[in-house]
């Protein structure tokens, strides 16, 4: 794989989203050796196909809030990879949540639960809505 | 959790509890799910015990990042008892990841909030103390500034960082990127010997190659907080087979995985003169499965 071709190529298709970046440049960067050191895996493209996520659900969310106000927020469920399992990953509720956020985390993901050596595949979602000061009980 | 429901299913994508979804939001997105699809089914994880829960799930992601901890101070003939332990955040992660210090002898001193962080020398290892963290987050008003009001030997130092507080042993419990290369500078200088990321990418690049020069043995979250996705898999078994495992089989099963996470990140992380670049060892060790089942399925994703 060619290293600085992969991450130019990523933040080119990825524009406006730093933490995606930040996340694919720090795995490619040490699994740049391994993967040359193993010809089949770029014979079969694994690092470009694992660099998309598999698919990215994005939607409205709306609702009235104590005070009567409808209110409009987004709703994210990126799920990056099912190689090994169902898409597995926990959804986020904060004011931060942006579809980058999402697709770092999905990322990260797939990695970290093809170390619990259990089979599940990676995803991530949430929401923007910040459910701080939003008690209901 | 109306539209969500079209994409997920105990199958296909399993959504668990993150940064701003506890019990409470699992809970009421479970029963939307089972209000629009009729099934009581394993779709998602982190659910209360009464209905489909596992034990030790709420303390998983910190215990397991203790767990790391341990394996990461042994790998150096190194132990946990009486180190000197600072983390951030005081949520779940953090409550977690206090529980199991505190239970393995550790002196955690300081925990954190987005308006600053507390110190506290007598250390935060009282159940009393612990629990109150549990209080401080379900308030939600985001907030560690109480904390100081309700224990006299604890000091809140407002706007600040935690990483300026000398420690051995420093835990990022809150969110990504927290510390910057400027923080792992000054704990360097504190002469920190061990930094692991509970949170996700909490340390910034800056840090992490920082810590990495200084020769600081530093875990990814990636690596040290998978104990909570991985015993989310050991929720989705329970679900699947319809029975519970008690709280010291969920245990020994999240130790034994955290375990094996530590050896692989060892098989494939350590470096010529020694050095385990932990990085490293859990972005070859997880790329290797999801790669060679690709590569097995052929050209379909």
């Amino acid at each position: 794989m060619d290293l600085q071709k992969l991450i130019k190529q990523t933040e080119e298709k990825n524009p406006g989203q730093p933490l995606y970046n930040q996340a694919v440049r720090e795995v490619l960067e040490t699994i740049c050796d391994f993967v040359n050191e193993h010809p089949k895996y770029d014979h079969y493209k694994i690092v470009e196909r694992l660099l998309e996520p598999e698919r990215i659900v994005k939607f409205k969310v709306t609702w009235v809030d104590d005070k009567g106000e409808i209110q409009v927020n987004r709703g994210y469920r990126v799920q990056h990879n099912m190689a090994i399992g169902p898409y597995k990953g926990g959804l986020r509720f904060h004011p931060t949540v942006t579809e980058d956020t999402m697709k770092f985390l999905a990322f990260e993901q797939t990695f970290k639960n093809s170390l619990t050596t259990l089979p599940m595949g990676g995803g991530k979602g949430g929401s923007d809505f910040d459910p701080k000061g939003k008690l209901h009980d | 959790m109306t539209e969500l429901q079209k994409y997920i299913g105990p199958d296909t994508d399993v959504p668990a509890g993150d940064i701003g979804v506890g019990g409470r939001e699992i809970g009421f997105m479970y029963g939307q799910y089972k209000r629009l699809r009729g099934e009581h089914v394993g779709v998602l994880t982190g659910k209360g015990l009464e209905w489909g829960g596992s034990l030790i799930r709420p303390e998983a992601t910190g215990y397991g990042a203790v767990y790391f901890l341990e394996g990461m101070l042994d790998a150096k003939k190194d132990t946990l008892k009486g180190k000197r332990c600072i983390i951030s955040g005081f949520g779940n992660v953090a409550w977690g990841t206090a529980l199991k210090l505190a239970e393995l002898g550790a002196n955690l001193v300081a925990i954190s909030g987005p308006d600053g962080y507390i110190l506290d020398e007598e250390g935060i290892s009282t159940p009393e103390k612990i629990e109150y963290m549990n209080e401080l987050n379900a308030t939600r008003n985001n907030v560690v500034a109480p904390f100081a009001e309700k224990f006299a030997s604890a000091k809140f130092f407002p706007g600040k960082k935690v990483w300026e507080v000398p420690c051995e042993i420093a835990m990022t419990c809150a969110i990504q990127n927290e510390l910057n290369g400027d923080d792992a500078k000054k704990l360097i200088a504190n002469n920190v010997k061990y930094v692991v990321e509970v949170s996700n990418m909490g340390c910034t690049a800056d840090a992490v190659a920082e810590l990495q020069k200084a020769g600081i043995s530093f875990a990814p979250g990636k690596a040290a907080n998978a104990g909570g996705v991985a015993t989310s898999g050991l929720e989705m078994t329970q679900n699947a087979a319809h029975l519970g495992w008690t709280a010291a089989e969920v245990d020994a099963k999240l130790h034994g995985i955290m375990n094996s996470i530590h050896q692989n990140c060892v098989k494939y992380g350590t470096e010529a003169n020694g050095y385990i670049n932990y990085v490293k060892g859990a972005n070859i060790a997880g790329f290797i499965k999801v790669a060679d089942a690709m590569i097995a399925q052929g050209i379909a994703y």
